[in-house]
């Protein structure tokens, strides 16, 4: 090759690598943005956000306004809030069994008849009503749930709906005198007795003061203990029975013992009732299903949070709760090598 | 022997000349660190504006659903200082460069959860070193076991700059992006110091006369929206409570 070929060579070689730059060359950059062009389109971004903002305060969230500001806010909704309380309140209630067991119950009198030209001790009675089991159960309706400041009121109607009651029912009579001794003589008879628990309305009122603890919010329950007396109204077959006491006897004695009237008794007896105390503690505290951790996993290390409660607002659309976390030293998590 | 000699070293700078014209083109000189950010900021502005007023429109037409959904709310400051309790974090890639994420600073602004993170890189042979900028976005929000966790996409990164000047940038850009998987791995994810109950269980009573059996009231928590706005990430969960399920008595009888 010689000299002015290779230079030839070069020069067209030369030729060809620009025209493979001009073709291969990226398309400049625009020139970047000004400082004023990015705070005109971050202006625009934040009118945005101001204006989605207030769009959210006007149509769902009124009581955002208000809400403790912190670094974590947990907003649950009343109405999630009503459907805990309404189903655990009424759950328990439903599962609720009054049960009295052993009561006795102890009447006794002398029967007195006019015999001549005196009146005269025909003899005397003794009542007892051992009542083995008296099982009512409870029936809740839905309770009525609402939100004050801090608090939140309940009113639940519960019926004491139904159950069964039994018992053993003994007469005694001692006659006394020759006379009623020939007619009646004694009568020692015992005979079990039934009967159904009368249904009753109550109402239980209280209310759950809401707190904030280091992590959750807490309902905390404050109610009275709820007074309810179970009447039982014997069986048709329980009054056939006490019929039954009187009827097997003498036609003389017959007379006597319905003196004492047995059936009114009885009827005076279960008339009262008995009285059951359903205590308060029946009531649980209840902590809301969302809640600040304590420690949190990250990256196989557990950090240990500090939480600062900033407070809670009990809005008619939500519970607020709001809190500040400062993270503690490092500790493995737990199975970490 | 001599002739033949210049007639390759000449062949050999003809090739050079024509691969070095056409070589010239494919590259650029690196832009400035603030005029690289500046056109990040930009582009995030843009996106964020076009998001936004998606979001306006629903909200102001009042089909934002949230009146019966769980709000939680985190700042961008409790979200940094979680993030930077995990870091720095260290990882070696190829065998040439070691990686270190020092420090994250969380957006939330504009329905965006954006993230970056300050790097550095230092060559394990030779001492030479850059810092680096990767930007990153929450994605993956999800419930597991009452926790409430969202992982880190890696969506971009860049050499601020090197002490080897704009050739070693290049060069650890390219190291980087070969091993994108690997630096993603080392982005910590985001656990919300939050705990979501699955349920509530409450203890029965046995007071002789009064007998209540204990039970347990189930909780269906799913992820509905995540909204970032106004510096603050906001997630809204669906929620639904029951049925009460009553459990044997002795189980929980006080």
């Amino acid at each position: 090759m010689s000299g002015r070929r290779w230079w030839m060579g070069l020069g067209l070689a030369a030729a060809a690598g620009a025209a493979l730059w001009v073709y291969l060359r990226p398309a400049p950059l625009p020139p970047p943005p000004t400082a004023a062009r990015l705070a005109t389109l971050e202006a625009q971004r934040d009118a945005l956000q101001a204006r989605f903002r207030a769009a959210v305060l006007a149509h769902n969230e009124k009581s955002l306004r208000d809400a403790p500001q912190a670094g974590i806010m947990i907003g649950i909704p009343t109405s999630f809030t009503r459907s805990i309380l309404q189903q655990v309140v009424v759950g328990l209630f439903g599962q609720t069994t009054l049960t009295l067991r052993n009561l006795k119950v102890h009447k006794e009198g002398a029967v007195k008849a006019k015999m001549l030209v005196r009146k005269r001790t025909l003899g005397k009675f003794v009542l007892d009503v051992d009542v083995r089991q008296v099982q009512g159960v409870l029936a809740p309706r839905t309770p009525t749930v609402d939100f004050g400041r801090n608090r939140i009121g309940l009113l639940l109607p519960v019926r004491l709906a139904s159950g069964r009651g039994e018992a053993s029912l003994r007469f005694r009579w001692d006659s006394k005198g020759l006379t009623a001794n020939l007619m009646c003589g004694d009568v020692d008879v015992t005979r079990p007795v039934s009967g159904q628990v009368v249904p009753r309305d109550y109402e239980v009122a209280g209310s759950f003061a809401i707190a904030a603890s280091a992590s959750a919010i807490v309902l905390r329950p404050r109610f009275p203990d709820l007074e309810v007396r179970i009447f039982v109204d014997p069986s048709e077959e329980a009054w056939a029975v006490v019929d039954g006491v009187v009827r097997d006897r003498r036609k003389g004695c017959e007379i006597a013992l319905n003196k004492v009237d047995v059936k009114e008794k009885l009827a005076g007896i279960l008339g009262k009732g008995f009285n059951v105390k359903i205590p308060q503690k029946i009531f649980k505290p209840v902590i809301l299903p969302a809640g600040i951790s304590q420690s949190l996993q990250v990256q196989g290390l557990t950090l240990d949070l500090k939480v600062s409660s900033k407070g809670v607002l009990v809005a008619n659309d939500r519970i607020w709760y709001g809190a500040d976390v400062a993270l503690n030293p490092r500790r493995p998590a737990p199975g970490s090598p | 022997m001599r002739g033949w000699r210049t007639r390759v070293h000449r062949l050999l700078a003809l090739a050079a000349a024509v691969c070095a014209v056409g070589l010239a083109g494919g590259c650029r000189r690196r832009e400035s660190v603030e005029a690289t950010r500046a056109r990040a900021r930009e582009a995030v502005a843009l996106s964020q504006i076009a998001n936004l007023q998606q979001l306006v429109e629903k909200a102001e037409a009042g089909q934002l659903v949230s009146a019966d959904r769980i709000a939680i709310s985190l700042s961008e400051e409790t979200a940094k200082s979680i993030f930077d309790a995990s870091l720095p974090q260290e990882k070696t890639l190829a065998e040439r460069v070691k990686v270190r994420i020092e420090s994250a600073q969380p957006f939330f602004n504009g329905n965006n959860a954006g993230l970056l993170f300050q790097a550095s890189a230092r060559g394990t042979t030779i001492g030479a070193t850059a810092r680096l900028e990767l930007g990153g976005r929450l994605v993956d929000f999800r419930i597991e076991k009452g926790r409430l966790t969202a992982s880190v996409e890696l969506v971009h990164f860049k050499v601020l700059d090197s002490s080897l000047g704009d050739m070693g940038s290049d060069v650890l850009e390219s190291l980087v992006r070969a091993n994108q998987p690997a630096i993603a791995a080392m982005l910590p994810t985001l656990e919300v110091p939050v705990h979501l109950e699955q349920s509530i269980p409450v203890a029965g009573l046995d007071e002789g006369v009064v007998q209540v059996k204990p039970g347990v009231l189930p909780f269906q928590i799913t992820l509905a929206e995540v909204i970032p706005v106004n510096r603050r990430l906001w997630i809204l969960l669906d929620v639904k409570a029951g049925p009460w399920q009553a459990a044997a008595a002795a189980a929980g009888a006080e």
